[in-house]
């Protein structure tokens, strides 16, 4: 079997906030990401999905050292990142981009189109004014927007075009990997089946390999070949796209599936719903962090963290009610 | 080459460009109002060699408290120099004071704020040492420093800088926490840049534009501050008219010849109606174009 | 058909005057039955949060005022209405939740407080009885903790708590239409399962028409009754959700329902729609839709398509249905 591009073991992050009392500075750790394991292999959508407080967002930001680890490795085609200097990770950053949620916010309002597109060539030094405005246009072409408009601003965009300009920016340097982070969640319905053909488009003809972070389990399931699901820090499911949404097997999986409207008014939902609020990630549950909403319940889970274990072939899952494979 | 259906109808943008920032401002009459006064008083300033009608320093103690008549339009003061001549001259250095103070304070709390509002580990001790700075009132701060230093235009900039320095900083720190979490800024880490080159691509350009309203506002502090500074004996020294000096030499005199203290005040005064309405007319033309754009 | 309880006959709203009027709204005709839940659907910018408010006469002012159309309520007219009719109407007769329920909440006073304050000002019981009132509401709305929650402020609680606490105001009155403008849009996804679950129930259980906005097809498809499209300030279709869902007779619903990626179905590619959502300052002539439909004609772009019936309940304006011809 090939060997990852991306290999994640015990990634773990905790972030400390100190809440100030009258006498003392309690400080309480939000364990944001609390163990992470999985393999991204060349070429593939890894799709990352999960509610809120569940670590998914933060786990991008770590995969590509925007923030420290608290522990853990991360080994991007069989290197250590968090092993090099600050000067080797800049380079190394070339080859892992980042596409963000917020059309808005990710594109400076004060720099025009091409301008944008072409700063990461001029962070690094590649080319001349020429070579870059060259590729800049062929970024602007590969994402479908027309080159007349690489003197604009953003705000004169709307969404969609502004999330192409993103793209656009991110596969300035050619990387070979990119963490999009719920690419399509701020735009329209007609405009997110655009981004995603775009994306998909562009995964085929660059031979990108994508971290697809998303809540909507919809576009996930047409983009990712492989998701796993994340809850309060920790991975409970990997599995191929058709394992996990035909046969879920870990109980948090199926409640999140199963609660999904689907635009089918003959076929009315009755959803058993899972009772309770998602809890804060400063004060997780003991033992599984789902124990407390989980229909299934055992003492043992309250007293145990179940770990990820491979229940089918291709097929991982953290509950102490699945049998693992036994490996010979 | 992107796939049929995304290029089907090709991106199209609104019709018309929306205007630039230079022609919202044309169009903005209080900004307008606030420019064409400012730029009145600056040519006065420039011109003043030709507009003046004689010597600002001579003395003809004949012509004592003339008033305001054809041959000395604004009249003479207790020295029997001409008001007007005074006053026109004096626009240069009043000028000249307010615009050091806002130029270096611009700089130097544009650097300060970055510095704080950057660099997590400085903020503390920086915004420290700016609160100690702004807990002195403003004016007592700087009437102690010039009296300090001794009277003189270089040390009422002096002065006033150091006064108004805090309280800009404090503006820029606060525009640059919000942009160092802003997401075009995470872009360009994740691109690699290095932290010189975020503050000046990124940063600085995005916190420009409440620091140029500011220093407006600052510009007009500095005019009123300096006419106060003279006032107290503490800021440029006659005979060099400033507007300020011409009220201080003025005020023994408010009863008999009023005159002498009222034409540079109003001056003054319409100098910093000017910058006001100039700091006014760019505010409300620069932040809407801050805010969030509504899809 | 029994009698609407609301009726919307040809609304107008507009933003600006004279040459900078733009029509956010433009001859929006609906009603609404007692006991129904009605769904108004489409994408940002179609209008149909400004069609809910203008009810309420929550429109924007100044920029945004109702220049023409009837609302009819109980024999009165809305549109017409002054403030202290329309304050004795608003929370007690026609109720509202929105989408941000922290910034529909106030943040300085606590949840129990801002419950009883609707019973105080439309009933005009004592603090006491208020308070009892406030405890009931908490408990129908399946808030965890109520004896706890009623006392806590609005950053005390998650999103899905503070949506019930918004839910428990506006029905603090027994009103007969409850408006919910994009009520779980801000939620994740099991959540949003609860909150739908809850207030199927509640409208139910009180007899209350309901008017749900929503971008979310799949929400309409669950939860509604009937339910109406919406495109660039104007109803494309409306009809029971079965007939709009299965048998879409308007091209922009047709390719909204195959451009949403669904869970149960496989696309290779996602459909799109091609281009964007006009701005109000640059509407098309004739059909709104006719620059991104696929079966646009000629004659698209001259006659504006009237409202022709389908079914006995379902209707939709295009001139297609038409053969093409504006009907005269």
């Amino acid at each position: 079997m090939t060997k990852p591009l991306l290999s994640v073991r015990g990634l773990v992050k905790h972030f400390a906030s100190r809440t100030a009392g009258v006498f003392n500075r309690t400080v309480t750790h939000v364990r944001a990401v609390d163990g992470v394991d999985f393999d991204i292999q060349q070429g593939e959508t890894f799709g990352l999905v999960g509610e809120s407080g569940c670590g998914k967002t933060t786990t991008g930001r770590l995969v590509l050292r925007m923030i420290e680890p608290t522990a853990g490795s991360i080994k991007f085609n069989e290197q250590e990142l968090l092993s090099l200097s600050a000067e080797e990770m800049r380079l190394k950053r070339q080859q892992m981009q980042i596409i963000f949620q917020d059309p808005y916010g990710s594109l400076d309002p004060r720099m025009t189109v091409s301008q944008i597109v072409e700063e990461p060539l001029q962070i690094h030094h590649i080319g001349d004014r020429t070579t870059r405005s060259k590729r800049v246009a062929e970024l602007l072409d590969m994402v479908g927007l027309r080159k007349e408009y690489s003197q604009r601003y953003p705000h004169e965009f709307s969404g969609g075009q502004r999330q192409r300009i993103g793209i656009a920016r991110a596969l300035a340097l050619n990387p070979r990997f990119i963490v999009a982070d719920e690419p399509v969640s701020a735009l329209d319905v007609s405009i997110q089946a655009q981004i995603v053909n775009l994306m998909m488009d562009l995964q085929k003809d660059l031979g990108l390999t994508y971290l697809f972070i998303a809540h909507d389990l919809g576009v996930v399931k047409h983009m990712a070949d492989r998701v796993a699901v994340m809850y309060l820090g920790r991975i409970v499911e990997v599995a191929s796209k058709a394992l996990l949404y035909r046969s879920p097997q870990h109980p948090y999986s199926q409640a999140l599936l199963a609660a999904v409207p689907l635009a089918r008014p003959s076929q009315r939902q009755t959803l058993t719903l899972l009772k309770g609020e998602i809890p804060s990630p400063s004060q997780p549950p003991s033992g599984c962090h789902f124990h407390t909403r989980c229909p299934q319940a055992q003492p043992r889970c309250s007293q145990e963290a179940p770990k990820l274990l491979e229940i089918l072939p291709g097929h991982q899952a953290a509950c102490h009610l699945l049998t693992p494979m036994k490996t010979t | 080459m992107a796939s049929v259906d995304t290029l089907a109808t090709p991106e199209r943008l609104e019709a018309a460009r929306p205007p630039s920032i230079w022609r919202k401002l044309l169009r903005h009459r209080l900004f307008m109002t606030g420019a064409t006064l400012l730029l009145l008083m600056v040519l006065l300033a420039i011109f003043a060699d030709l507009i003046e009608i004689r010597p600002p320093e001579k003395m003809q103690v004949r012509l004592r408290f003339k008033t305001p008549d054809f041959a000395y339009p604004l009249g003479t003061d207790n020295y029997g120099r001409d008001i007007y001549s005074r006053l026109v001259h004096g626009s240069r250095l009043s000028l000249a004071i307010g615009f050091a103070v806002a130029l270096i304070t611009g700089i130097l709390g544009t650097a300060i704020g970055v510095a704080a509002g950057y660099f997590k580990r400085l903020d503390g001790p920086l915004m420290r040492l700016m609160d100690a700075l702004m807990a002195f009132p403003a004016i007592l701060l700087a009437i102690a420093i010039a009296a300090a230093l001794g009277p003189s235009a270089m040390n009422a900039v002096i002065a006033l800088a150091v006064v108004y320095t805090p309280r800009t900083a404090r503006i820029v720190r606060s525009t640059v926490l919000v942009v160092r979490e802003t997401d075009y800024v995470q872009a360009a880490k994740a691109c690699g840049a290095r932290d010189r080159w975020i503050i000046w691509r990124h940063v600085l350009p995005n916190s420009m534009a409440p620091l140029i309203v500011q220093l407006t506002f600052i510009f007009a502090y500095a005019i009123l501050a300096e006419s106060i500074l003279s006032f107290l004996g503490v800021g440029p020294p006659p005979p060099i008219p400033t507007w300020g000096n011409m009220i201080a030499e003025g005020k023994d005199y408010l009863r008999e010849a009023s005159y002498i203290c009222f034409f540079p005040g109003v001056a003054v005064a319409l100098t910093c109606l000017a910058l006001n309405l100039l700091g006014d007319g760019l505010r409300d033309v620069l932040d809407p174009r801050l805010r969030v754009q509504i899809g | 058909m029994a009698d609407p309880i609301l009726r919307i006959d040809d609304l107008r709203v507009v933003f600006g005057s004279g040459r900078a009027e733009q029509v956010a709204v433009d001859g929006v005709s609906l009603t609404l039955a007692a006991g129904e839940v009605l769904g108004i659907v489409g994408e940002s910018g179609c209008g149909k949060s400004l069609t809910a408010l203008s009810i309420l006469g929550l429109v924007p002012k100044p920029t945004g005022r109702i220049q023409g159309g009837q609302i009819l309520f109980n024999g009165k007219d809305l549109a017409q209405a002054n403030e202290v009719e329309m304050n004795r109407i608003r929370g007690k007769d026609i109720a509202m939740i929105f989408q941000e329920p922290m910034t529909a909440l106030n943040p300085v006073f606590k949840v129990g407080e801002q419950i009883a304050e609707t019973i105080r000002v439309h009933e005009g019981v004592s603090r006491e009885v208020a308070r009892r009132r406030a405890l009931e509401l908490l408990e129908r709305v399946g808030m965890s903790n109520p004896k706890q929650r009623i006392d806590q402020y609005p950053h005390e609680l998650s999103g899905g708590m503070r949506q019930r606490v918004m839910i428990a105001i506006a029905l603090a009155c027994r009103p007969k239409i409850l408006i919910a403008d994009e009520p779980t849009t801000a939620l994740d996804v099991t959540i949003q399962a609860q909150i739908l679950a809850l207030l199927k129930e509640l409208q139910q259980e009180f007899g209350m028409a309901m008017m749900l906005i929503t971008h979310d097809l799949g929400v309409v498809a669950q939860v509604a009754d009937r339910v109406a499209v919406m495109y660039a300030g104007r109803i494309v279709e409306e009809g029971t959700t079965i007939e709009v869902f299965e048998q879409p007779a308007h091209p922009y619903t047709r390719s909204l329902l195959t451009s949403i990626p669904s869970l149960d179905q496989e696309y290779s590619r996602l459909q799109t729609i091609q281009g964007m959502v006009p701005s109000l300052a640059n509407l098309p002539s004739g059909c709104r839709f006719h620059p991104r439909c696929p079966d646009a004609r000629a004659q698209c772009a001259q006659y504006t398509p009237r409202d022709m019936m389908i079914g006995p309940s379902h209707r939709a304006a295009c001139l297609a249905l038409n053969g093409y011809r504006d009907n005269d």
